[in-house]
């Protein structure tokens, strides 16, 4: 950029008072949050990198280990399962959640009261994820409520919770505690929606389908593009849940049910004997955080469409 | 048009790695990075008592809850401590995770003066060299009494609690294990008559399957029978090989498919209560304690838990597993108790609160309120301990073979899951021990 550009950039802005004046208040604006940001997120961030690449108790200084960290997790069958299931998640709970989301939601646009309904399924997403894994267990034990009903009437009991189908009963209720929160959100896009583009459709003698896939779905497509970028961020924070339900007794879940954010806590902090290895730890979020940002770049360009002005 | 929605997009990838970055933060948040090694201080190990500096308060960092029964006890002494002594206790009840609380601040100063955890906990701290060495307490009088702190706690248990220097890093008050838990209404003689093999252990499930009980209660997720059964079998050591042995040879020994056999009868043979591979400990405690299962093998905490849950005239006692091919009869013991920070700054009250609450007035809370045992023989179990306390007056190990400190990784990723494998009949015997060596094998591979 030559000098002459910059000084007729400048002019430009200096010429406007109110350009002038806004750009004054920008800065102090902009800081508090800017340096809480830095301070509290960035730099632990950068340091993460950073500790990835060394041998770390999270106590003594950090220890320059080069690739060992990434080079083990390639042979770490807990870090396998830890990101397969994160993939499980993202991909399995989340196909089944979208298609279950919508569904919810085109029957609940036609349906009287269904803002009692919507808030009904809402619920479990404000709840808390310790009290729905309670939840969830005394549904599911042996003598839970769900084997007690099916008893009622002369079947079962089913092993809900037995240890091949844990993780499939932990993708059920993740399904569960966040379907109401999704139905929200594509509502709240799909009511942007003008109904005289319904009422055209069906005055040309569409049926449900053709409505639905020629106004609905290209009308929401990028409400349905965010929703699915806040699945992939919030797939990888799922923890408490799963550590409440497959835990006891301060003891960590088998590894089997682990999910990326377990395995961070199971290398660093967490279970009876922590291991405190940070080092590791730090290597598998990096490596997590690497695999989210290029879901949702990929997301993001699968949806993308040049949005529809109402 | 198009720039706009770059914008956009760029800001929701913006979002997106910020979010993810929170999980990132977790661990980078945690300590305090670059700040100066510890202090000099630190490093002046001495085996004397730590100078008194006539320190007015200390600060004292709890495993416990508030409204714990353990946490009660302490209260009442460090109350009775300020009475006495005019030294403050400043009491924060942290829970069980104090250790991995306090372990950020122990560099730059401890914000605890004295803390308390099991002794596998502390050995995180032990393991970074950040406890002080209680010689000097072990050989201080208890408070009003002529025994040292070293004389009460019995020889036995002295190896371990020392760290690699052979210096005691722990004033354990409270002694846990584990035994196979009954209802002495229904088994009246079995505590003076214990199965003294594998056979009689049988014979005494069949006696309870023909009572109409189930014979085992246990969690989906149970440890302690493969566990146990395999130090009985291998021996402490022997156990300990399985995990030491990087060529994985250890676990071709007959001995360990042998074991792992006797966990898969019990299993096939219906001896364990139907639905226990769904179900959690809180459960099957529960279960026990309603009469539905005879036996339940877990810790010293089963009375105090299950007790709520009791059928009327139920009455706690357990036994040890009979010895098997080892002929090992030890008894397994785990501690929990006090250790002050190198760094902490009051530690001269924090080891005078010790030296209190150590006497006998105070200690015996610990049995009789808080339902534990203690580590002096002086003071009298309660009464559903007192088979325990007995085992534990003969030879005792680490608990657990001490795997789950020495080989926390290998535990967690390898032997846990399968050990639930074989309990809960996704795998049988021969499985468990192929799937054992190779685990051990990748284990040390990935390891090195």
């Amino acid at each position: 950029m030559t000098s002459a550009t910059l000084g007729a950039r400048r002019g430009r802005v200096q010429g406007s008072p109110l350009a002038r004046r806004r750009r004054r208040v920008f800065g102090p604006f902009l800081a508090p949050a800017l340096i809480l940001y830095t301070v509290l997120f960035m730099v632990p961030t950068v340091y993460s990198f950073y500790a990835s690449f060394t041998s770390w108790d999270g106590f003594s200084d950090p220890r320059w280990k080069g690739t060992f960290n990434y080079q083990h997790l390639t042979r770490d069958p807990a870090f396998k399962d830890a990101f397969f299931n994160t993939l499980k998640l993202l991909f399995g709970c989340g196909i089944f959640l979208f298609v279950l989301s919508f569904a919810f939601m085109l029957l609940l646009r036609e349906m009287k009261g269904r803002r009692f309904i919507q808030g009904f399924i809402f619920l479990p997403h404000i709840v808390s994820g310790v009290a729905l894994a309670a939840f969830w267990g005394f549904l599911l034990s042996h003598d839970g409520m769900a084997n007690k009903a099916l008893n009622s009437v002369g079947v079962g009991p089913v092993d809900w919770l037995k240890p091949e189908w844990q993780f499939k009963a932990i993708l059920v209720a993740i399904v569960w505690i966040n379907v109401g929160y999704y139905v929200t959100i594509l509502m709240a896009g799909v009511d942007r929606i003008p109904p005289y583009y319904y009422e055209e459709a069906k005055l040309a003698g569409t049926n449900a389908w053709q409505r639905f896939r020629h106004i609905t779905l290209p009308m929401s497509w990028d409400v349905i593009g965010t929703a699915a970028v806040l699945w992939t961020i919030g797939t990888v924070k799922i923890f408490e849940f799963i550590l409440a339900f497959s835990g006891s007794q301060g003891n960590l879940p088998t590894t089997n049910q682990w999910t990326s954010a377990l395995y961070v806590y199971g290398e660093t902090i967490g279970g009876t004997s922590p291991i405190y290895d940070f080092g590791r730890a730090c290597a598998g979020a990096v490596v997590t955080l690497f695999a989210v940002v290029l879901v949702v770049v990929v997301l993001r360009r699968a949806t993308s469409r040049d949005r529809l002005e109402l | 048009m198009r720039s706009s929605k770059n914008v956009y997009r760029a800001g929701v990838i913006a979002a997106a790695v910020a979010v993810s970055a929170a999980s990132l933060t977790a661990c980078g948040s945690s300590s305090k990075p670059g700040s100066p090694s510890a202090p000099a201080a630190a490093g002046t190990s001495s085996a004397t008592a730590i100078a008194d500096k006539g320190s007015k308060e200390f600060t004292y960092w709890s495993m416990w809850q508030q409204n714990e029964p353990q946490a009660k006890v302490i209260k009442k002494a460090a109350d009775d401590f300020t009475a006495a002594t005019g030294i403050k206790v400043n009491i924060q009840w942290q829970g069980r995770d104090v250790i991995t609380k306090l372990t950020p601040t122990l560099k730059t100063g401890s914000s605890a003066d004295l803390v308390d955890q099991s002794v596998n906990a502390l050995g995180a701290l032990v393991a970074k060299d950040a406890t002080a060495d209680l010689s000097g307490l072990y050989a201080t009088k208890v408070t009003g009494e002529d025994k040292t702190i070293g004389d009460v706690i019995p020889a036995s248990y002295k190896t371990f609690l020392n760290d690699k220097n052979g210096k005691p890093f722990i004033a354990p008050y409270e002694v846990s294990s584990e035994g196979l838990w009954f209802d002495a209404s229904k088994f009246p003689d079995l505590a003076a008559n214990p199965p003294k093999t594998w056979d009689d252990l049988i014979a005494l499930f069949d006696k309870a399957k023909a009572q109409g009980m189930a014979p085992v209660a246990l969690p989906g997720d149970d440890k302690y029978w493969v566990l146990l059964t395999l130090q009985r079998t291998l021996g402490t050591d022997g156990l300990k090989k399985l995990a030491s042995d990087k060529t994985g040879a250890a676990w071709d020994d007959p001995k360990v498919l042998a074991a792992a056999q006797k966990v898969q009868d019990l299993r096939t043979k219906g001896y364990f209560i139907q639905g226990y591979e769904s179900s959690k400990s809180i459960d099957e405690e529960g279960n026990f304690a309603k009469g539905k299962a005879a036996f339940y093998l877990s810790g010293t905490w089963v009375p105090s838990e299950a007790a709520p849950n009791t059928t009327p005239g139920f009455k706690f006692d357990s036994i040890q597993l009979p010895a098997l091919d080892s002929g090992n009869t030890d008894t397994g013991i785990n501690f929990f108790g006090f250790a002050v920070p190198k760094t902490a700054s009051h530690a001269d009250a924090a080891e005078k609160f010790i030296a209190f609450f150590m006497k006998k007035e105070e200690l015996t809370g610990i049995s009789t309120d808080a339902v534990n045992l203690t580590p002096r023989a002086d003071i009298d179990p309660p009464a559903q301990l007192a088979s325990i306390s007995k085992a534990l007056s003969g030879t005792v190990y680490a608990d657990q073979g001490h795997l789950s400190v020495d080989y926390a990784d290998w535990t967690n990723k390898m032997l846990n899951p399968e050990m639930i494998r074989l309990v809960t009949g996704q795998d049988d015997a021969k499985k468990f021990v192929a799937n054992g060596k190779q685990g051990t094998v990748d284990y040390w591979k990935s390891a090195s």
